[in-house]
Parts: C-alpha cells; sequence; structure tokens
C-alpha cells in the first residue's frame, strides 16, 4: 500500500465525513462501501476501519452535544445495555461470515435507507408532555437557540426501544455502521424524542457501540493501521468540513443526491457479492 | 403535546451551566480526543522521517509495550487508536461513579452493566 493509495483512502473518508455529518448518519454508511468498492479493501478490514472512525466521530461530536443538552446520559445508558450486547453479536457474525454477505446485508441497508429518506414525511413528530409518566427517569430538556425555545420530553415505549436498539446494535456491530440511521428515527417517531436530542443520545451511544465492534476486530487481526490512520483522519476533516457546510445550506434540498448516491452505493454491493462490477471499480 | 417554554434573550443567549455529569464527560471526551490526536501525529511524524511504513496489523498488547521501549512510531499509531477507542469506556466509568456520587444507584448499575458488557467484548478480544 503505497502513500497514494493511503492519500485515496483518507480523501474517501473526507468525503464519507461530509456526506454523512450533514445528513447526520455518521461516516460509516458511506465508508465502508467507498472502500470496498473503489479501494478494494476486503470488507472485513473496511468494518474494522469504520468502527474506530464511528468511535472518532462520536468522541468529537459528543462533546459538543453533551455541552449543548441533547444528550440525555441517562437515556442512552438504558438502551446502551440491549445496543452494545446487539453489537458484539453482529461482530462475531461479520467475522465468521462470508464477504459476500456482508456486501449483501449493506447494499441492502443502504437501499432501504434510500428508500426510507426519498419516503420521509417532514411532519414534526410531537413531544410527550413533560408531565407524562416517567418510570424510567429519563426526563429531559434543552434549549433550543436556533428557536429560543425550552424543550422538555418524557421518553415514550423505552422497553420497545430497548429491543429495537439491540436490533441496530448488531447492524452496527456486522457493518460497522454507527447505528445513528436506526436509531434516531427509532428515537424520534417510536419514543417521541425531539430530533436533536435523540441525536444527541445517538451519538454518545454510537461511540460505546463501536467500541465493542473495533474490540472484536481487533481480535480477529482486521483493524489495520495503513486503513485506520488515514480513515480517522479523513473522518475528522470531514466531519469539521461537513458542519460547517451543514450551517450554510439547507441539507434536505441536497436528499435527492444522498439518495442516489446511496442506491447506486447499495446496488453495487449487491451486484459484486455477485460478482459483478461496475465500471471504476475494483 | 407540551407547549416549549419560551425563554427571555437573556436566558438564551447566557452560557450553560452544566450538570457535574455533563461537565466530567465532555472534559473526558476531549482529553481522549487530545491524547490520541497527539500519539497519531507524533507516530505519523516518526514514520515520515524514518521513512518507515506503517504496519498492516495493530500491535497486540504485548508488542505494543516492546515497540514503546524503542519508540517504534506503529507503537505511537497503535497506542493513538488505542486511546481513542478506549475514550468513550473511560467515559462511561466517569458517569457511573458521578451517578454514584449522587446517589443515583440505579443509574450507576445500568452504567456499570454497559461497562461490564463492553469489559467483557475486551476481554474475549485480549485472550
Amino acid at each position: 500500500m503505497d502513500i497514494s493509495h493511503s492519500a485515496g483512502l483518507g480523501l474517501a473518508a473526507v468525503f464519507a465525513a461530509i456526506f454523512g455529518s450533514m445528513l447526520g448518519l455518521g461516516g460509516g454508511v458511506f465508508l465502508v462501501p467507498l472502500f470496498t468498492l473503489f479501494f478494494g479493501v476486503d470488507p472485513k478490514v473496511a468494518v474494522g476501519a469504520s468502527a474506530v472512525c464511528v468511535v472518532t466521530n462520536s468522541v468529537v461530536g459528543s462533546s459538543v452535544h453533551i455541552r449543548s443538552g441533547f444528550t440525555n446520559i441517562r437515556l442512552a445508558m438504558i438502551l446502551q445495555v440491549t445496543t452494545a450486547t446487539g453489537a458484539i453479536i453482529g461482530a462475531l457474525i461479520a467475522l465468521r461470515a462470508n464477504a459476500n454477505l456482508i456486501n449483501v446485508v449493506l447494499g441492502v441497508v443502504l437501499i432501504y435507507a434510500a428508500i426510507s429518506m426519498l419516503n420521509q414525511r417532514r411532519a414534526a413528530i410531537p413531544n410527550a408532555p413533560p408531565d407524562a409518566p416517567d418510570p424510567f427517569g429519563v426526563r429531559g430538556a434543552y434549549t433550543d437557540r436556533a428557536t429560543r425555545q425550552r424543550v422538555e420530553y418524557v421518553p415514550q415505549r423505552v422497553t420497545v426501544g430497548l429491543g429495537l436498539s439491540g436490533a441496530a446494535g448488531v447492524l452496527s456491530g456486522m457493518l460497522g455502521i454507527g447505528g445513528g440511521a436506526i436509531q434516531v428515527p427509532m428515537m424520534n417517531l417510536l419514543m417521541r424524542i425531539p430530533v436533536k436530542a435523540a441525536a444527541g443520545t445517538s451519538s454518545f451511544m454510537v461511540g460505546m457501540t463501536a467500541v465493542a465492534t473495533a474490540a472484536v476486530f481487533y481480535s480477529d487481526d482486521k483493524i489495520d493501521p495503513r486503513v485506520v490512520i488515514p480513515a480517522m483522519i479523513g473522518v475528522f476533516l470531514g466531519s469539521q468540513i461537513g458542519s460547517q457546510i451543514t450551517r450554510r445550506i439547507r441539507t434536505q434540498r441536497l436528499v435527492i443526491i444522498f439518495v442516489l448516491v446511496l442506491a447506486y452505493l447499495g446496488i453495487s454491493l449487491v451486484l459484486k457479492a455477485f460478482g459483478i462490477t461496475l465500471p471504476g471499480q475494483e | 403535546m407540551a407547549e416549549p417554554v419560551t425563554p427571555t434573550d437573556d436566558q438564551a443567549d447566557a452560557p450553560i451551566e452544566l450538570p457535574p455529569i455533563a461537565r466530567r464527560a465532555t472534559t473526558v471526551l476531549l482529553w481522549g480526543f487530545r491524547i490520541s490526536g497527539l500519539l497519531i501525529v507524533v507516530g505519523i511524524t516518526r514514520a515520515l522521517i524514518d521513512r518507515e511504513p506503517l504496519d498492516s496489523h495493530l500491535a497486540t498488547p504485548g508488542e505494543l509495550v516492546e515497540g514503546m521501549q524503542s519508540a517504534a512510531p506503529s507503537a505511537f499509531l497503535a497506542l493513538g487508536i488505542i486511546a481513542m477507542v478506549l475514550t468513550p469506556l473511560v467515559t462511561s466509568l466517569v458517569i457511573a461513579i458521578t451517578f454514584f456520587q449522587q446517589h443515583d444507584a440505579r443509574y450507576g448499575r445500568f452504567t456499570l452493566l454497559v461497562l461490564l458488557i463492553l469489559g467483557l467484548s475486551i476481554a474475549l478480544s485480549l485472550r
């Protein structure tokens, strides 16, 4: 692996993190397919690198989200019990699975994400009233500086959330993605948590989940510093650029581009599993 | 649906006073990032000076000790990666301690359970 290959991986990570940051998905969703399809990186090594990058993104992002009051630490700790367990199970499945299976599952998840984004309804989900029952003691509040409003909420259906978090953990461990793409909509739609609090809590959780994934891949010698180091640097730079761009443009206008990118990567991965490679891919 | 409370301009612009748990968690996250970043920068710089290519596998704990004794670039890089990966764990430990200090034993135990699960995955990795 020469310097130009490392630079290529780093650049790909920058783009993955810019896209991921703008969509609130983290870089992992794009990182694994980019590394696998365009740089010929073994899917398991790509998943391992992605897990380390997810931790990096979480560590940097969470320090900001916690200061803003968006992270509900109590809720994160409850949900993390099943998410971390799921991540270990997912990572163990990934290490024993055929590389083509990982490509197919990730491909299907990307296509599903593209379709969901296309169908996404923008209606605001009402928060549960602050006086709603709170048996788990996970009530949260923050001041939204954009709207200058104090937002209070009580997460609902916590037990259902526990089950779904476990499933998100399995996918996260298997594919090296942060799981934010699953956790944030689940918290918002099902548990009636405001999007900013859901994103802040998810950002904190995915870091812990990815620790479990990274540890399992480390044990199998699938953490390759030649891939991880350029990816970490690229993801760090990309997430900074992405957050700056997000402030300046309306992300919703770019959704259609992202949908096309996700669908292209998803279809490419599924085709690759069947031995069909599109032009420009390895 | 609960009506959001609108604070006055002064309240909205005032710096947010963080609860102890958030303040401590943020401090650990920031230092974890700084330490990891420093180790990686040192490792890359040494690798460039020594013209040493990056290793294809992350050092085991035994190799790490050996590498640090000889100040090998790969050891700095491996430590940087490991420091980053361990940061959420240390943060969780600090959160657990803070929950217990605040007499919130229920969430202290939840956090310890999460640490136990994550610790188990690491222990299995290092077998």
